[in-house]
């Protein structure tokens, strides 16, 4: 079995257009949540919109994909032999102007459907923009669709399907996700300030991340620069319900284990939790009860924090985001608190990141990653 | 390279050509043709008149009703095939990983609530038919009525979902994720797969259909899965020369050929086989993927290929067929498995 390491990072999102403004805007506690002006709405929720960015073609989901896949590549200096996608939402963007267009003009002719593009679509072109000739395998599976791309991009290379590959995750801000979430009464009216004792919901964002995975030897042949080393994954479902998470956090504490007992480390080796941490009621007391689960007394030990509250809900790029601003943690040092959070929750008993950032090296860190559907997936990351 | 070998321990399937294992393999080894059957299909505010292979009797009396009238009827067929699938095999929920492969999944759902968006002045969705929207539902619904707790993933890739999904599995038992794993395949008519069949990029009508595949490495009994791993994306020529020496000294009785125009570089390659099945036409729907794995297993459960499938031409006749190499070709993209007993 080969080890696996990071040797590219590709990221855009709200607050920031390339991994090199990650640390500067983490630092400066950076956070665009703002009304939504991608489309008119009466309803009163921010969002995490990418500001300044030009879509070059009918399909932001892809665009944004693109900008991250060419960053990672030009990153890591080879071209992967796989493609591990994943997106939420297909072209909702595209398909939301289509049917508002017919709305007001019943006489045009049905939409187009040839123009529709499928998650497997979306990656195939991107395999064949990059010439990716090896396996392209694409996920679904909301909120953690990113995270089980990397995670399944990390089986592949360790177990010797390919010596390298390009995964990650994207998902434009559309009006199906927007008045989706509004719908399950989780939208906060403010700024999303995850685990507060007042937090009052979630942020929808958007964004794109993708990392490119090889094995250490490849890595360390050509002298690639190497980000970090993924150690394990951990997959579970809730087996509960469509939208809630378990309420005693058992499925996402089954997928926590099972990332370190892949990672064949005990729990006291992880110092940093970079948590699912929506900023929903539910969502962040469960997760918190998961943690103290699976961790135990060491939960006192390690730095939570959820990257959200920069950078909103990206849903199906949420985990592959949360992985790149978590490798910049450890490249770095510094791991950045939870924006907005005054009080903790009395009912969340974690060690939440301090609201001035820490300066702390991260030998081992975990990223959580949780869905509709009760799938939960989990990942080790390990600095080298 | 050849993978290692898992078993599929069971499968079950719900087509137009039959609603479970036993029937499919009946009408497939009858040789009969079903015939499309002229059906009006309602999308919103309009009638589609189309031919459609219809799929009757889809028994869910196993699905609870408090779920069942959520779900759309895509997740009702997977949960039904998927449910029937496990009838009767050991298998621990707790362990047990699942992967559905779907093209489009719940995009009826999503059109509905997007139809919701547009007509509304003031915008309240069904958080239900929200939740239901993304291409995880079945997934999920499954996980809810069998309390699965393993890896439950899907996988959307155009008319290789099944095939990609099938990979993913064994992927997931030889990395110890998962001993066992459910795959299913599943897609229904949409709007837009009945409107106009004959435009280049989908040539045929949609199909509706599901299929399930319970691969495990605990099982000492075929018939046996592997992948051939090669480079997915390459020029016929070279990829028939890859696929002749990841075989090396294999015995294949059948070579089962999907979607290549142009067979021969293939033919040439692989020595001697003593059948060729071929379904030149490019299968646009990602449930054929999983009509044609089940018509491998009921092949080698004859051990006889019937003389006559619909769609297909047919090379050669032989008895005791016990190894078939199964060839997925979509424009220059390729899958290929070994099945055997």
């Amino acid at each position: 079995m080969n080890r696996v390491v990071i040797t590219g990072v590709g990221v855009i999102n709200s607050i920031a257009h390339n991994f090199a403004q990650v640390l500067p805007a983490l630092r400066a506690c950076k956070r665009n949540i703002a009304e939504v002006s991608l489309f008119a709405t009466t309803a009163n929720y921010p969002v995490a919109e990418v500001k300044d960015f030009q879509a070059q073609s009918r399909y932001r989901t892809l665009d944004l994909a693109e900008n991250a896949c060419s960053e990672a590549l030009q990153d890591s200096g080879i071209e992967p032999q796989a493609l591990v996608f994943s997106t939420s939402t297909i072209g909702m963007p595209e398909l939301e102007e289509d049917f508002l267009l017919r709305r007001d003009h019943k006489n045009l002719p049905d939409f187009n459907y040839h123009e529709a593009l499928s998650v497997g679509e979306f990656a195939n072109i991107l395999a064949r923009k990059y010439n990716i000739r090896g396996a392209t395998t694409s996920f679904s599976t909301a909120c953690s669709s990113s995270a089980n791309a990397i995670g399944y991009a990390f089986l592949q290379v360790k177990h010797g399907i390919c010596t390298s590959a390009l995964a990650g995750g994207s998902d434009a801000l559309c009006r199906l996700t927007y008045y989706g979430f509004q719908s399950l009464k989780v939208m906060s009216p403010l700024p999303c300030t995850p685990f507060d004792k007042n937090r009052q919901g979630m942020n929808l964002g958007e964004g794109a991340a993708f990392v490119v995975l090889e094995t250490l030897e490849n890595a360390q042949k050509r002298g690639a620069k190497i980000y970090a080393e993924v150690v394990g994954v951990g997959m579970s479902a809730d087996g509960h319900h469509m939208s809630a998470p378990d309420p005693q956090g058992s499925g996402a504490a089954i997928a926590m284990s099972r990332a370190l007992k892949n990672a064949a480390i005990p729990a006291e080796k992880i110092s940093h939790v970079s948590a699912h941490g929506t900023g929903t009621m539910l969502n962040d007391h469960t997760e918190s009860m998961a943690i103290e689960k699976v961790f135990q007394e060491h939960t006192r030990n390690i730095y939570v924090n959820s990257l959200k509250s920069y950078v909103g809900h990206t849903l199906g790029a949420a985990g592959a985001t949360a992985i790149a601003l978590t490798i910049c943690s450890m490249k770095n040092g510094y791991i950045p608190p939870t924006l907005g959070l005054c009080e903790l929750d009395d009912q969340c008993s974690l060690r939440m990141v301090p609201q001035e950032g820490v300066d702390v090296e991260i030998p081992y860190a975990m990223v959580n990653a949780f869905a509709f559907g009760g799938n939960n997936t989990c990942l080790v990351l390990g600095k080298l | 390279m050849r993978s290692a070998k898992i078993s599929i321990v069971n499968n079950e399937i719900i087509a137009p050509s039959g609603d479970n294992f036993t029937a499919f393999c009946q009408h497939f080894f009858a040789a009969n043709t079903q015939d499309s059957t002229m059906r009006s299909l309602r999308f919103f505010d309009k009638e589609y008149s189309q031919c459609v292979h219809e799929i009757h009797n889809v028994d869910t009396d196993m699905i609870p009703a408090r779920l069942r009238r959520r779900m759309s009827f895509l997740t009702q067929m997977m949960i039904c095939c998927a449910t029937k699938c496990l009838q009767g095999c050991a298998y621990d929920n707790e362990s047990l990983g699942v992967i559905i492969a779907t093209g489009w999944g719940e995009l009826e759902t999503t059109e509905k609530l997007l139809v919701a968006i547009t007509d509304s002045e003031e915008i309240a969705l069904s958080p239900t038919q929200f939740h239901n929207s993304v291409h995880n539902t079945a997934a999920g619904y499954l996980g809810i009525i069998l309390k699965v707790q393993g890896p439950t993933l899907t996988i959307s890739q155009e008319n290789h979902s099944l095939e990609t999904a099938l990979i993913a599995g064994h992927l997931l038992i030889k990395s110890g994720q998962a001993p066992q794993v459910l795959v299913g395949g599943v897609d229904t008519y949409f709007r837009f797969s009945v409107l106009d069949p004959a435009n280049a990029k989908y040539p045929h009508i949609f199909g509706c259909g599901t299929s399930s595949f319970l691969l495990s490495c605990d099982c000492d009994h075929g018939p046996y899965l592997e992948i051939i791993e090669l480079t997915d994306t390459l020029e016929i020529t070279e990829y028939a020369s890859q696929l002749a020496d990841a075989l090396c000294e294999a015995h294949i009785d059948v070579l089962w050929l999907s979607g290549l125009t142009n067979p021969q570089p293939i033919l040439q390659k692989i020595s001697a086989p003593v059948s060729v099945i071929n379904n030149a036409k490019n299968p646009h729907y990602p449930t054929e993927g999983g009509a044609e794995i089940t018509a491998i297993l009921a092949t080698l459960q004859h051990s006889e290929l019937p003389h006559n499938i619909e769609g297909y031409t047919i090379h050669g006749a032989t008895k005791k067929i016990r190894c078939v190499l199964y060839v997925k070709a979509t424009e220059d993209i390729y899958k290929s498995f070994m099945i055997w007993i």
